[in-house]
């Protein structure tokens, strides 16, 4: 389990996150949803072990990540950050290989081709990542976190932190995404914590929801909880309508 | 886009052109030497002695000098390329090859006056000494004026180096004033880089540093192929991120000291060779770190075998040599990534 209890961050004696308590059970997906600034990405950063001051408040189990090594914390979690930028021709596959950079090489070609297939990308594995478009270098990103996030399957209890990872992503990539993180979720036993703004992809997906306004939790629950009319018009300050999704999971439309 | 997807071959084949120009640039100077003369010499026949004397007084330690200065300052550009995480950065550019230079033209002028005490305690080591706390310095200024957040900014990088070029420059000038007339000709040829007074101590003072840090950052390789994506990716991954920033930045210095101490400024082998590596063997650098070794003695040697043959007796200073095949690469790689995305 995945724990965060009243965690306060503050930068520059300016408070981002107050008193966040989280917690993440193998196999769970959660979404933290709010407005720009509400808290997410430091939330995620904390998640991680970026954050120093905060990693004593963050445990995986009983032990606190501030107890982990940089190598030992890399088996544990896999963090996909908002944006990546990187400068040199790196081939597709050396990218990915990246996530599995441990492993000895055997191993490694493996986990690569099966991460590519996942996204559906094995086409562009000897392609140069610097020539590709914004959407399939965010799924190459997702298929390196993925192969890092699923190797030494069994051995660890294991976090997946997705910050924004569909940002880039049109409908029917945004959703495959998706069915893949949850697949490997169910199937792995994989607690996964997403950063996302669609509040729809989140309803759909996640088993629970998590809605910061201002650096603190509002409300969390499953979506039904969470997604109310009255909330959401209070935390975007934007008039809503949540309606029901056919198939069952509320859905929220901007009026 | 790679013309070459063999590393290990392409590794040898690199050292092979090495020896090759090496032997090559054996054979060129006042006194010609056919190749058969030259590798003669070198195995220690004396049948000629003169061609013996010339090969072992004057050209091998030059060569061996060239060959060292080039594989430091080519592998240190490599390295810092990755610690800056943009392929633009080189040592002379960005300003570490002019504060080594400031240290050890410090070191020159003052040695017998302000700084005794400093030459008295490292005796022939105290150029080198300076001149790698001068260039460590000065990458870690620069590193932490244009790297916020973990992301650096390419143009305050090269704008740092561009100031401290400048305050080098001036803080050198101000030194000339100070110089003896017989410094000041050392000076002046030194910050044009040079390499005319190749003697076998500084071969030596050169060889050791620059061998240990090409021996030593391959090490990092994996390190810093992550860290190119950012240092917390580079941390999520399992790479100790800090633990690779003072090393490379003391492993650099520590190479560009040694050259520079031996051979003065010599700009854009630690932008060029690693660029050319790039184009053979991608951007990996468990490959990229051995080639640029080889490529950097490569285009060193080279160059002073062109410094030394094309207004032939008189001699170019190698930094004007360099810069003048360098500064064209330089604009040309800008214009390749003006076309690809903004600077």
């Amino acid at each position: 389990m995945l724990k965060v209890e009243g965690l306060t961050v503050r930068l520059q004696d300016k408070p981002i996150l107050t008193d966040v308590s989280l917690q993440v059970k193998p196999g769970e997906i959660v979404s933290v949803l709010g407005p720009n600034g509400a808290g997410k990405s430091t939330l995620l950063k904390a998640l991680a072990g970026d954050l120093l001051n905060a990693r004593e408040s963050v445990k995986v189990g009983d032990r606190s990540l501030a107890a982990y090594s940089t190598a030992e914390l890399a088996k544990v979690r896999a963090m996909m950050p908002q944006s990546i930028q990187l400068d040199f021709p790196f081939l597709v596959s050396e990218v990915v290989e990246m996530g599995v950079t441990f492993l000895p090489s055997q191993q490694r070609t493996d986990y690569i081709d099966r991460a590519l297939k996942l996204f559906d990308i094995q086409s562009l594995k000897h392609r140069d990542y610097l020539t590709l478009s914004g959407g399939e270098q965010q799924r190459v990103q997702l298929a390196r976190v993925i192969a890092q996030a699923s190797f030494q399957a069994e051995q660890h209890p294991r976090y997946l932190l997705l910050d924004e990872c569909t940002s880039n992503l049109d409908l029917a990539h945004q959703h495959q995404v998706f069915e893949v993180v949850g697949h490997l979720a169910k199937s792995q036993g994989i607690g996964v914590v997403t950063a996302l703004h669609d509040l729809n992809l989140a309803s759909q997906y996640s088993d629970r929801l998590v809605l910061m306004q201002s650096g603190r939790v509002v409300s969390q629950g499953t979506a039904e909880v969470v997604l109310t009319e009255a909330r959401i018009r209070q935390v975007y300050d934007y008039p809503v309508q949540v309606m029901s999704h056919p198939r069952g999971w509320p859905m929220v439309i901007p009026v | 886009m790679r013309m070459l997807h063999r590393p290990k071959l392409t590794l040898w084949m690199l050292f092979l052109v090495l020896v090759a120009v090496s032997l090559l640039s054996l054979t060129k100077g006042t006194l010609p030497l056919s190749p058969t003369q030259v590798v003669q010499a070198l195995f220690g026949s004396q049948l000629d002695p003169q061609a013996y004397l010339v090969i072992h007084q004057i050209r091998l330690p030059r060569l061996l000098l060239a060959a060292f200065v080039g594989a430091g300052l080519g592998v240190s550009g490599a390295a810092m390329q990755g610690l800056f995480r943009n392929p633009l950065a080189d040592p002379a550019l960005i300003g570490v090859s002019s504060g080594a230079a400031l240290a050890a033209i410090t070191v020159i002028v003052l040695g017998s006056g302000a700084l005794g005490v400093w030459v008295g305690f490292w005796g022939a080591l105290a150029l080198p000494v300076a001149a790698f706390i001068g260039g460590a310095l000065v990458t870690w200024v620069i590193y932490r004026l244009s790297t916020y957040r973990g992301h650096t900014d390419i143009a305050l990088m090269l704008l740092t180096g561009v100031a401290i070029n400048a305050i080098a420059g001036a803080g050198i000038g101000i030194l000339s004033y100070y110089a003896s007339s017989d410094e000041l000709r050392t000076l002046t040829f030194w910050t044009m880089g040079s390499l005319a007074s190749a003697s076998w101590q500084d071969v030596w003072l050169v060889a050791i540093p620059v061998i240990l840090v090409s021996a030593t950052l391959p090490y990092f390789a994996r390190a810093l192929n992550a860290f190119l994506m950012g240092e917390s990716v580079s941390t999520h991954i399992g790479f100790n991120a800090k633990r690779l920033k003072l090393s490379v930045i003391f492993l650099t210095a520590l190479a560009v000291g040694a050259a520079v101490s031996v051979s003065g400024i010599v700009t854009f082998v630690g932008l060029v060779a690693p660029h050319l590596v790039r184009l053979l063997l991608g951007p990996d650098n468990r490959w990229l770190l051995p080639g640029s070794v080889m490529m950097g003695a490569i285009l060193v040697v080279t160059s002073d075998m062109l410094a030394r043959t094309l207004l032939s007796p008189a001699e170019l200073p190698i930094g004007i040599v360099m810069a003048v095949l360098g500064g064209p690469f330089f604009l040309w790689m800008l214009i390749q990534r003006r076309s690809r995305i903004t600077l």
